[in-house]
C-alpha cells in the first residue's frame, strides 16, 4: 500500500516539475533528468527512512525514474501553453507554433491548447494499446530493430534529406522572384545542417569541466543554446498584440472526428518511429508526420504534433526495455539508475509496469492540469509577469551551465545560442540544428 | 549589422573557436584507477603489457597493469609489443560490457616507451611481488648459484632469495658466482608449486652484467 502511495506521490511532483519545464521553454526535461541523476545518492539518502517501512533502495531509485518519466509526459502536454501563448516553442513544437499562434491572435489560444492535450492524450492511449503489437515487432520474433540497424545510415542520411528537402522557408537576399527564395532556402537549411554538424563535431573534443564534480555533458550546453535560449531572447524582443481571449471547448463534427483520429494515429506513429532511431527527437518525428499527413486544417496540424511528442516521450521508454537503448535524455537516467531488465517474454518487466503506470497516471493528471493552466493563462494572459519568468529561466540556464561544464561550457551554451537564433531569423525550421546530433552519428556509422 | 547576420556571422567564427580549442587541448596523462571519471574524453595512460591478443578483424586487445590496477586497451591495427613492454597510448574512454577502455584509432597512438628487455630489475623485487609479474617477460640481475645440466638457481647477493632458471647450455655458457642480467619469461609452476625462469626460447638469453 505504502508503495503504491509513493508512486503516486512521485507521479504528482514529476507532473509539477513537468508543469514548471513545460511552460519556461528553455528548461527541458532532459536538464532535469540530469541533475536528478547527478543527485541520485542524496535523494536515496533522503528517503532512507523508508527503509524501515520495508521499501528498498532500489525502489527508491524506480520512484526517482518514475519522476523523471512523470516531468518527460507532464512536459510534453504543458509545452502546449507557451506555444500557443508566447509563440515560444521548445524544438519539439516548433512546427506547432504557427496554427496555435494564429488561433491565439484569433482570441482562440484556449481551443489550441485545447487540441494540443486532446492530441497529446490520444497518443498516449493509442500508445498504449500498441505497446505489446509493437513490443513484437521492434523486438523478437520480427526484430524490425535489428533490420532497421543494417540499414541504419540510409534512414538516417533519408531522414536529414527529408527534413532538409521539405523545407518551406523563403531565403530572399538573392532574389525576391520565382522560385529563388524557395531554392536558397532549401540551401540554407543544408547549410545550417552541416555548420550545426560542425558545431556538433567540434564539441566532442572541448575539455568542459564541472567545477563542482559534476558529470560534465558537452551535450548540455550546446543543446540548451541551440534549442533553448534563442527561444527565450526572442519572445524577450517580441511583444505581439494579442487579442481578448474566448473560452471554448473544441467542437468536432462526424469529419472532423475521424481527421482527428487519424491525425492522433500518424502523430503518434511519428513519436514511435523517431523515438527507436538515434539523435533524431520528437522534432524530425514532427516533419515526417507533418509529411505523410499533408493535413493543411491547423487545428488537425496541432492535434498531430502534440500526438508526436507525447507518443515519443512515452515510446522511448518503451524501447528502452525492448532494444535496451536509451533515446532521450530522460530515458539515459533511467537506464543508469535502475537495471534495465529486457522485456523478452510475454510478462512486462516490473520496472517498465511501474513507468508505465506512472506514464497513464501522469498523462490523465497533466491532460486536466494543462485544460486548467490553458483556462488560466487565457483569462489573464495580461497580467503574467512574461518578461520576468523568461529572464529568471535564461538565468537558471545560464547558471546549470556554470556549474555542471564550467567557462568553457558557457562558450559553447553561447555559440549554440548564435547558431540557434539563425533559423528564429531567416525564417527556416529549428529542426536543421539537429545536424548537432545526426552529422557525427551518421559519421559514426560510416 | 542586424542579429540576421550577427549570428551567422559570429556562430561561424565560434566554431572555428572551439576547433581551435580543441586542439590546444592536449589530453590528459592520468592513472589507469581515473578512467571513470574520462568518459569519452580523450586520455593518456601508462602501464605494463600483461596480455594481448590479436582479434579477426586486425586490431588488437591489451591489458595493461599499472598501480596494481589493470585496463584493457583495445587497439586498431596490430602493433609489435611484448609481454613486460612499458606502453604509453592515447584513445578515447569508453565503457564496454561494465568495463572501462581506451580505444586507440591508429597505431600510431601507441608507444613503447620501454622494451621490456631494457627494464631489468634486481631479483629481490621479483621476490616480494611476483604475482605483479608473473606470465610477463622480465629482465633480472643475480648471482648464477649452482649448476644443474639445462638449468640453474639464480640468487642475490645476500642469497636471500634464489629462483630457478632454465636456460640452453649449448648457447650460453655461466659459471658459478657470475653475475648475470637473464631475459626470461617469469612463471608459476603449478606441479613444482614454484616460480621459475624460463629462457629457453630463442628470444630470451642470459648475459654478462655490465657496471654494477
Amino acid at each position: 500500500m505504502l508503495d503504491l502511495l509513493l508512486i503516486i506521490l512521485f507521479c504528482v511532483l514529476g507532473v509539477i516539475t513537468g508543469i514548471m519545464t513545460g511552460l519556461l521553454p528553455g528548461l527541458h526535461v532532459n536538464n532535469v533528468a540530469l541533475i536528478l541523476l547527478s543527485l541520485s545518492g542524496v535523494i536515496v539518502g533522503a528517503f532512507s527512512f523508508l527503509f524501515q517501512y520495508g521499501i528498498t533502495e532500489q525502489f527508491i531509485l524506480i520512484l526517482v525514474c518514475i519522476y523523471i518519466i512523470s516531468t518527460a509526459i507532464s512536459n510534453a502536454f504543458h509545452s502546449s501553453i507557451p506555444t500557443t501563448f508566447l509563440g515560444a516553442p521548445e524544438e519539439n513544437t516548433a512546427l506547432s507554433v504557427l496554427p496555435a499562434h494564429s488561433l491565439l491572435l484569433e482570441g482562440k489560444g484556449y481551443e489550441a491548447v485545447a487540441l494540443a492535450a486532446l492530441g497529446s492524450y490520444g497518443a498516449i492511449i493509442f500508445c498504449f494499446l500498441l505497446l505489446y503489437p509493437l513490443r513484437f515487432i521492434i523486438g523478437g520474433p520480427l526484430f524490425f530493430y535489428s533490420t532497421l540497424r543494417e540499414i541504419m545510415l540510409w534512414v538516417l542520411i533519408a531522414i536529414s534529406l527529408l527534413m532538409i528537402m521539405t523545407e518551406k522557408g523563403r531565403v530572399d537576399v538573392f532574389g525576391k522572384s520565382g522560385k529563388t527564395p524557395s531554392i536558397v532556402g532549401i540551401l540554407f537549411a543544408a547549410f545550417l545542417f552541416f555548420l550545426s554538424g560542425l558545431f556538433g563535431l567540434a564539441i566532442s573534443e572541448v575539455p568542459v569541466n564541472s567545477p563542482v564534480g559534476f558529470s560534465s555533458p558537452v551535450l548540455f550546453p550546446a543543446l540548451a543554446g541551440l534549442f533553448g535560449t534563442p527561444t527565450l531572447l526572442t519572445s524577450l524582443i517580441a511583444k505581439p498584440n494579442i487579442p481578448k481571449q474566448k473560452i471554448k471547448q473544441p467542437k468536432f463534427n462526424r469529419k472532423a472526428k475521424k481527421a482527428t483520429v487519424l491525425s492522433v494515429v500518424a502523430g503518434s506513429l511519428a513519436g514511435i518511429f523517431v523515438s527507436i532511431i538515434p539523435g533524431v527527437t520528437s522534432a524530425t518525428g514532427t516533419i515526417l508526420a507533418m509529411n505523410t499527413r499533408a493535413e493543411s486544417d491547423k487545428r488537425q496540424v496541432i492535434i498531430t504534433l502534440s500526438a508526436v511528442s507525447t507518443a515519443c516521450a512515452f515510446f522511448v521508454v518503451a524501447v528502452l526495455f525492448i532494444i535496451l537503448r536509451a533515446r532521450s535524455g530522460a530515458t539515459l537516467a533511467v537506464a543508469d539508475l535502475v537495471t534495465v531488465e529486457e522485456w523478452a517474454s510475454l510478462a512486462i518487466p516490473t520496472t517498465l509496469i511501474y513507468l508505465l503506470i506512472a506514464i497513464i497516471l501522469s498523462g490523465t493528471l497533466s491532460y486536466f492540469s494543462v485544460l486548467k493552466i490553458g483556462k488560466t493563462f487565457a483569462k489573464h494572459f495580461a497580467n503574467v509577469p512574461y518578461a520576468l519568468l523568461i529572464k529568471f529561466t535564461i538565468s537558471m540556464i545560464v547558471i546549470l551551465v556554470l556549474l555542471f561544464t564550467g567557462i568553457l561550457g558557457l562558450l559553447v551554451l553561447i555559440i549554440a545560442t548564435l547558431i540557434g537564433l539563425i533559423p528564429i531569423h531567416w525564417g527556416v525550421r529549428r529542426s536543421h540544428c539537429m545536424g548537432v546530433l545526426l552529422i557525427p552519428i551518421i559519421l559514426y556509422f560510416i | 549589422m542586424s542579429i540576421k547576420y550577427f549570428s551567422l556571422l559570429f556562430s561561424v567564427i565560434g566554431i572555428a573557436c572551439l576547433y581551435f580549442l580543441s586542439t590546444l587541448s592536449q589530453p590528459a596523462l592520468i592513472e589507469l584507477n581515473d578512467l571513470p571519471k574520462y568518459e569519452d574524453k580523450n586520455v593518456i595512460v601508462e602501464g605494463i603489457v600483461t596480455e594481448y591478443r590479436s582479434t579477426n578483424y586486425g586490431s588488437q586487445i591489451i591489458t595493461i597493469e599499472s598501480e596494481n590496477t589493470s585496463s584493457t586497451v583495445f587497439l586498431e591495427g596490430e602493433s609489435d609489443i611484448e609481454y613486460g613492454d612499458k606502453i604509453q597510448v592515447t584513445g578515447k574512454v569508453q565503457k564496454y560490457n561494465n568495463d572501462w577502455e581506451v580505444v586507440v584509432d591508429n597505431v600510431a597512438f601507441l608507444r613503447v616507451i620501454q622494451k621490456w628487455q631494457n627494464i631489468s630489475m634486481p631479483l629481490w623485487q621479483l621476490a616480494i611481488s611476483p604475482t605483479k609479474y608473473e606470465g610477463l617477460n622480465v629482465n633480472v640481475t643475480g648471482y648464477v648459484d649452482t649448476i644443474f645440466d639445462g638449468y640453474f638457481y639464480l640468487s642475490d647477493s645476500e642469497g636471500s632469495y634464489s629462483i630457478i632458471v632454465f636456460y640452453n647450455p649449448s648457447k650460453y655458457k655461466v659459471q658459478s658466482g657470475q653475475e648475470v642480467n637473464v631475459a626470461a619469461k617469469f612463471s608459476f609452476d603449478k606441479e613444482k608449486f614454484r616460480y621459475n625462469l624460463d629462457a629457453t626460447d630463442e628470444m630470451y638469453g642470459i648475459h654478462k652484467a655490465t657496471g654494477g
